[in-house]
């Protein structure tokens, strides 16, 4: 399947490619808190964010993320934008104060409602940026390394965490071999005569069967002898085993995580002092000098 | 000419780390009527390129024209595709996997019915279909998942040859099939091809492609190594070439490289070579 | 010393079916290089799940090691044996080479500091030391094959059973295979090996082959012996190994090619150089 490129492990050595996937999957959720920390000073909260924009690019670059790529696969969020957009624009809320443009006595359109929706829209895209860092960085079964030592304490409460994640991990394996295999199917069926693009609701269900049932009668085939495969090598899910992947943690991981660190801190100090309610003039100055408009605040 | 395929390339995963090169520009002709097989090892692009001949896969460069249909690089404005798929028809490799119906005439019909042919006269011309297959009433009404790998084989071959294509293309038919196997579905294949079909094959068996093909295409990373007729083509392929050479052919070449005076383009079977051999030895004594 | 024993084995998938398997009994002796052949549906590869115990006989005894088969011996026997599956695709368990033959040694619990020479020198053996970090989709079904066979072999079992290990190969990586297994006989002289194929030319290698034919089995006894009679191959559904051929039909115009070991050999008896 050429045109899946979302989360595609890309296969380079970066900086990124070697650092641990447990440290990695830790630092992409102190990141994400990063990004949703919200502020009431609405210039702080741009500059915030322009800055995590800056710094996400620059992330992409050390990383090798490709800008088509992450552009390609953002294909699917622009309805969710503009929806976000509508939504927000055009429902009014009696909170809102800075009027930008009024239609009649009843409706306007207000500087608020613009920034909450610019707000949210951004911080999808960061964190859409951030996840796309961390997958086409990480073999998917280093995640999945990554989940079960994070799971492990479940064991205590007879969680499977073992068999979650051979199962995971096995799924993963298969993806590939199931993508090609419904690639497959699909040229068969429309050497057929299948359209599976166009066609009426009656014509694309038909169409969809003929994919869909091939492919799980070949999965259920696969699986029964990828189970006797395991079985003949003395796989027992209840037995102990012992392991040949061995994450390690390395000083690029220490730079990676004390960098990951420093961001949460400044941002959660900002934060703080925000909450507290200590009003932070210099960045409205700043603001008012960078864009020489001054909205009235 | 039938089939024309003019400087074709395609990749796949363009502009990837992943990128593959799988054909790079291609050219070569398929008259009418020939029973062509298409041969190299694993990756040198020919089933790639026989995935073109029914638009399933769009040429990165280069195009293709069969009788009145081209096909360019552009999707959008590759026309009349469903009416290509009429044309020319490709059978997948295990193409049994492509049942799915809840019975075997069903199954065949489906093809038909989504050419536009109704119901009934689409059931009607799968019962045809079938026995020419050599599956008569008793399997018409049974569920395809319930037959052996042999006879599924037939019923996914029933399933093309009811849309009666001009061009049939198979991929590997006899992969899996055990001797007898093969034998019906080749000799299916045989017959198709003395009603006036032109047929290609995706083949690793050199047998086959000695026994009933007449032309020989071979690719090599993705470039013609050889086009031709079948009988000189292991005249002129030689040991590292882009196929594995059968051990009747090799030790034909074998023998010609000791001077004997061997006709290599008269061998098709054992019995040939020994035709040949039979002549020296009297000569010997 | 018999490593495998079938003692009149019958199995039938459900009890109201046919018998795929009908009263087989044979021995395979230590360090010996059977093969079993047949055509499609003959039950040849219903014998291998019933030898490693992912299936049980309705009737009969299976022996390894002289130790039957049992419910409570089979996780200990099957330690004994390595399988290698006829689809390259759906025995790949590991996310790459690496960790497909380590899967195996995890599950024998062979510690991590020894794990990597082991890998080292198992990937070595069959050609695969340059792709240890390899995905299985960035490699052929031959390559996969050849993993498969290290996996098996990273666990040192005594009987080797490839079931139709080469039928889903192009040519190449069936000559690869073929070549592989006949380097692990030479290497490794204990190995006994249970080769189930319908590819004759491949089981002409062997030190023996059973025919099956319909559940039963037909034939036993040395490839030259089996593989002469072509009246009884033509009834079973089997081809003619080329050189058994070839040997038959010269013979008929009086030329012995019986002491050529390989085509350079014939090359030579048909045009001698000087």
């Amino acid at each position: 399947m050429n045109n899946l490129t979302f989360g595609r492990y890309s296969p380079y050595n970066t900086f990124t490619h070697k650092l641990d996937p447990r440290n990695k999957l830790f630092i992409l959720v102190l990141l994400i808190v990063s990004i949703f920390l919200q502020f009431h000073i609405w210039s702080t909260t741009i500059l915030i964010s322009a800055a995590f924009l800056i710094l996400f690019i620059l992330f992409m670059l050390i990383s090798k993320v490709s800008f088509i790529q992450l552009f390609k696969s953002m294909k699917s969020m622009w309805f969710l934008i503009f929806f976000i957009l509508v939504v927000y624009i055009f429902i009014p809320n009696n909170n809102y104060t800075h009027e930008w443009y009024r239609f009649n006595a009843h409706y306007a359109i207000y500087w608020d409602s613009l920034y909450q929706a610019g707000y949210i829209i951004l911080r999808i895209i960061l964190m859409f940026c951030l996840t796309m860092i961390l997958t086409s960085t990480t073999k998917p079964m280093d995640l999945t390394y990554a989940f079960e030592w994070y799971m492990t304490p479940l064991k205590i409460v007879r969680f499977p965490v073992h068999e979650t994640a051979m199962t995971l991990s096995i799924a993963l394996r298969f993806i590939p071999t199931l993508l090609d295999e419904t690639e497959r199917i699909m040229k068969a069926q429309e050497s057929r005569g299948v359209d599976f693009a166009h066609g009426g609701l009656g014509k694309k269900f038909k169409a969809i069967i003929s994919l869909i049932i091939p492919l799980f009668v070949s999965a259920i085939q696969r699986s029964e002898e990828l189970s006797d495969a395991m079985e003949a090598r003395g796989y027992d899910p209840r037995a102990k085993r012992t392991k040949y992947r061995k994450l390690t943690f390395s000083w690029r991981d220490a730079i990676a995580l004390l960098v990951a660190l420093a961001i949460f801190g400044g941002v959660l100090y900002l934060f703080i002092m925000d909450r507290i309610g200590i009003p932070n003039e210099q960045y409205i100055r700043l603001f008012e000098w960078i864009f020489k408009i001054n909205p009235g605040f | 000419m039938a089939i024309q395929v003019k400087d074709l390339r395609y990749i796949y995963l363009p502009k990837t780390p992943e990128q593959n090169v799988a054909l790079d520009g291609v050219s070569l002709t398929i008259p009418n009527n020939a029973f062509a097989a298409f041969i190299g090892r694993t990756g040198s692009g020919k089933s790639t390129l026989v995935q073109h001949l029914n638009a399933l896969l769009t040429p990165f460069s280069g195009e293709i024209e069969i009788d009145d249909f081209k096909i360019i690089n552009n999707r959008r404005k590759n026309k009349r595709i469903k009416e290509l798929r009429k044309h020319v028809s490709l059978v997948f490799q295990f193409p049994e996997y492509q049942l799915f119906e809840e019975t075997v005439e069903k199954d065949v019909a489906f093809g038909l019915k989504n050419f536009g042919m109704k119901e009934a006269e689409a059931i009607k011309e799968a019962h045809k279909a079938l026995l020419s297959v050599g599956l008569d009433e008793k399997y018409f009404k049974k569920s395809p998942f319930e037959l052996s790998g042999g006879e599924k084989r037939r019923v996914a071959i029933a399933g093309i040859l009811a849309i009666n294509p001009d061009i049939l293309v198979l991929d590997e038919p006899t992969a899996g099939l055990d001797v007898k196997g093969a034998k019906d579905v080749m000799s299916l294949v045989q017959k198709m091809h003395e009603s006036g079909k032109t047929i290609i094959m995706v083949t690793h068996d050199m047998d086959l492609v000695m026994k009933y093909c007449n032309l020989v295409y071979v690719l090599k990373d993705g470039k013609l190594a050889y086009q031709g007729t079948t009988d000189k083509l292991f005249d002129e392929v030689g040991e590292d070439s882009a196929i594995e050479i059968p051990p009747l052919y090799q030790l034909a070449q074998k023998l010609k490289q000791r001077g004997a005076p061997i006709q290599i383009e008269k061998i098709k079977s054992v019995d040939d070579l020994i035709a040949q051999v039979k002549g020296w030895n009297k000569r010997h004594e | 010393m018999n490593k495998i024993e079938l003692k009149n084995i019958s199995f039938s998938y459900s009890r109201d079916e046919t018998e795929v398997v009908k009263h087989v009994s044979f021995k395979v002796r230590e360090g010996s290089y059977v093969s079993v052949v047949g055509h499609n549906g003959s039950g040849k590869s219903t014998l291998a799940r019933l030898i490693i115990g992912l299936l049980a006989p309705n009737e009969g005894e299976i022996y390894i090691d002289d130790e039957l088969l049992t419910n409570k011996s089979v996780r200990k026997l099957r330690q004994k044996i390595g399988l290698v599956f006829q689809n390259p695709d759906n025995q790949f368990i590991g996310a790459t080479v690496e960790d497909d033959i380590a899967f195996g040694l995890e599950n024998r619990r062979i510690p991590r500091k020894d794990m990597q020479e082991i890998i080292n020198n198992y990937a070595k053996r069959v050609g695969m030391d340059l792709f240890l970090t390899k995905e299985p989709s960035r490699l052929s079904g031959g390559q996969k094959q050849r993993v498969a066979i290290a996996g098996a072999l990273a666990l040192n079992p005594e009987i080797l059973i490839l079931d139709e290990a080469t039928s889903m190969l192009d040519p190449k990586g069936k000559s690869d295979i073929r070549g592989l297994i006949n380097e692990m006989k030479k290497n490794n002289p204990n190995l006994t090996i249970l080769s189930i194929t319908h590819d004759v030319e491949e089981a002409f290698d062997s030190d023996e082959v059973l025919v099956l034919n319909k559940g039963e089995l037909a034939y036993k006894g040395k490839p030259k012996e089996v593989f002469a009679n072509r009246k009884v191959l033509e009834s079973l559904n089997l081809e003619m190994p080329f050189i058994m051929d070839l040997k038959d039909k010269l013979s008929k115009e009086g030329i012995n090619i019986d002491n050529c070991e390989n085509i350079d050999d014939i090359a030579e008896v048909l045009w001698p150089s000087k």
